[in-house]
């Protein structure tokens, strides 16, 4: 089951990438700041807490995303 | 921000003379033709833009400011030869923010290319776009047009003049060409390089329960110029706890306020070294307990064995969790302004707080056992991000993670953002990650933002996370998270003007952790339910 999430979800991205180009006189609307990914703290809706309760959030790689200190 | 590096590192068209493409096209707002014939004998320098686009607005300025008024005040480039500067405005929609765009840059000779088919027909694929024409050959009934220069992306007033200059003398159409070697400084070079864009963040989040109260906040200064972003930050966190034993007689424990904090620091660097590639670079550091739950732990661990200190080796110790990283990655730009792929490897090492573990036999007695202090992580991360249609963004992220003596970690994380009209946006998210032996996490949300008026949004935000509980090792007293399910449903609200930028969110969210099967019994309290509220506030100014 989690394979085929895997698998599902690399499939969408791979077909849903770069088949086609928007013109950039069409990007208004994709180019607005609440509408990237940006990395600016205002336009992020991310939260560095999180991941303390939801260990499967997972952002920051490292020992933080083992959380629990005696898990092998 | 994104916007500005997006497009800043949008590839170069390589200089090259040619014919220019013909246009006849009308101004802005009097609708006046304006042909590519008009400017015979002059040098013509088409700076495209369009107000949404956060790099133009800088680039606009400089132009209007450096090259058209330093011109004119000149009567034209050292051979004699005028120059006019033409505003090409990509966006019909909205004109009212064009006007506020132009009020901004000073632009002052401006002609709407709607469809976008000049900047097609220039080889443009990202804005900020400019070409420089030589149009000093042309004479009337023999129109002579050469394109000496485009770029997307500007590269400052300095290349700018130096490609002017050079126009009309003895060998104008390889003007890119016979550019002076960097040993040769102008005087005003550091001035008139790459526009020079720098920000400062500020940002402070807050969860808090009846027990608990955590705080996470970052000050963080970045400059961009050109190919080069860099950035440095400061963080802190901080957690106080009220911690009690997991039994009411408990002869190892006793009730304690906790508080810990958390130093850290980061630097972070993306350099374009192609026309579609960027490096990219972080190393990182910090001081003090990663998250609260392990503040617990510890504080448990020491109540239960710091006075055994007969114990022989390896007994208790108190411990000094730390830890750096670095990271290392390349950004490919596959398709112009539309595709991009992201792979970075990284590293971290992570000195924890352990655990214990008692053992007693025949042979060597009872004995406390330390779990590992140091951890090595090495991680693997592969994103993908796309303009799907001219309403819709995505980003998916794939990441390969392992952490020393535990089995591999997989997760992926897609996001979308639609612009579902002029004033509403929805952005949904979802994500799973699976670790041998059993632990499984999936979680999904969605937010809606309305812009009220312009400049100040609204959001609203609904998420849902479900786990199977952390991996345990088979330890009878295991510290590891039981099932969890959270929910979160918040608010908030955003506010941009000029370059100061301020947001608030809000939200209440509940954790509930399924202890039917009598996990984690020494940290009853620590995985108790509870309720919480997250606050977060957050801060940028730009100049």
């Amino acid at each position: 089951m989690r394979r085929y999430c895997f698998l599902v979800s690399l499939v969408t991205t791979v077909v849903g990438a770069g088949c086609t180009t928007v013109g950039v006189h069409e990007q208004r609307l994709v180019s607005k700041p609440n509408m990237q990914f940006s990395r600016r703290v205002v336009y992020t809706y991310s939260s560095k807490l999180m991941p303390q309760v939801q260990p499967g959030l997972e952002t920051s790689g490292g020992a933080q995303a083992s959380t629990c200190a005696s898990c092998k | 921000m994104l916007s500005v590096v997006l497009l800043a590192m949008l590839p170069s068209v390589p200089a090259r003379a040619g014919d220019a493409p013909a246009f006849d096209l009308p101004r802005w707002k009097t609708g006046e033709r304006v042909r590519l014939e008009d400017f015979a004998g002059k040098i013509l320098v088409l700076d495209f833009f369009a107000y949404w686009c956060a790099p133009c607005e800088p680039a606009s300025r400089e132009l209007e400011r450096g090259v058209q008024r330093y011109y004119s005040d000149r009567q034209g480039n050292p051979n004699g030869i005028p120059v006019q500067v033409v505003s090409v405005n990509l966006e019909q929609s909205l004109p009212e923010r064009t006007e506020e765009f132009v009020n901004r840059t000073g632009s002052s000779f401006i002609v709407d290319d709607a469809a976008g088919r000049l900047l097609e027909q220039s080889g443009g694929v990202g804005i900020p776009f400019l070409v420089i024409i030589d149009g000093s050959g042309s004479r009337p009934g023999a129109p002579k047009f050469e394109v000496v220069y485009k770029h997307a992306g500007f590269e400052g007033l300095r290349m700018t003049r130096q490609i002017i200059d050079r126009i009309g003398g003895s060998s104008a159409t390889s003007a890119r060409t016979n550019l002076p070697s960097p040993a040769i400084r102008l005087p005003d070079e550091k001035a008139d390089g790459p526009p020079l864009v720098q920000t400062i963040e500020a940002d402070a989040e807050l969860a808090w329960a009846s027990d608990l109260v955590l705080t996470d906040s970052k000050l963080l200064y970045r400059q961009e110029r050109g190919a080069t972003e860099w950035d440095a930050s400061f963080s802190y966190a901080s957690f106080d706890e009220d911690y009690r034993p997991y039994a009411l007689v408990d002869s190892l424990g006793t009730s304690e306020k906790l508080h810990e904090d958390r130093f850290g620091g980061e630097l972070k660097l993306r350099q374009r070294v192609a026309e579609r590639f960027t490096l990219l670079g972080t190393v990182g550091g910090y001081d003090g307990y990663p998250d609260y739950r392990r503040v617990w732990i510890a504080n448990r661990y020491r109540q239960k064995y710091a006075h055994l200190q007969a114990l022989p080796e390896p007994g208790y110790d108190e411990p000094d969790p730390k830890g750096w990283n670095a990271s290392g990655g390349v950004r490919w730009e596959y398709l112009p302004t539309t595709g991009f792929l992201e792979l970075k490897l990284g590293y971290a090492f992570d000195q924890t707080a352990p655990g214990y573990e008692d053992t007693n036999d025949l042979v060597n007695g009872y004995m406390l056992i330390r779990g590992r202090e140091r951890l090595d992580t090495e991680r693997l991360t592969l994103s993908s991000e796309n303009v799907l249609t001219k309403r819709i963004r995505t980003l998916n992220t794939f990441a390969v993670s392992h952490v020393t003596d535990r089995e591999v970690r997989y997760s992926y994380q897609g996001a979308v953002n639609l612009a579902a009209g002029e004033r509403w946006i929805v952005r949904g998210y979802g994500g799973i990650a699976t670790e041998q032996p059993r632990f499984d996490a999936y979680f999904f949300g969605v937010t809606l933002e309305y812009e009220l008026i312009p400049n100040l949004l609204l959001s609203l935000t609904g998420r849902y996370y479900e786990d199977t509980g952390e991996v345990i090792d088979g330890l009878p007293f295991t510290s590891a998270g039981p099932p969890l399910k959270s929910w979160e449903a918040g608010g908030g609200v955003r506010y941009s003007w000029s370059r100061v930028s301020l947001k608030l969110y809000v939200a209440p969210f509940w954790t509930d952790y399924n202890r039917e099967n009598g996990a984690a019994v020494e940290f009853t309290h620590l995985y108790a339910d509870r309720n919480w509220v997250l606050a977060q506030l957050a801060g940028s100014l730009q100049f």
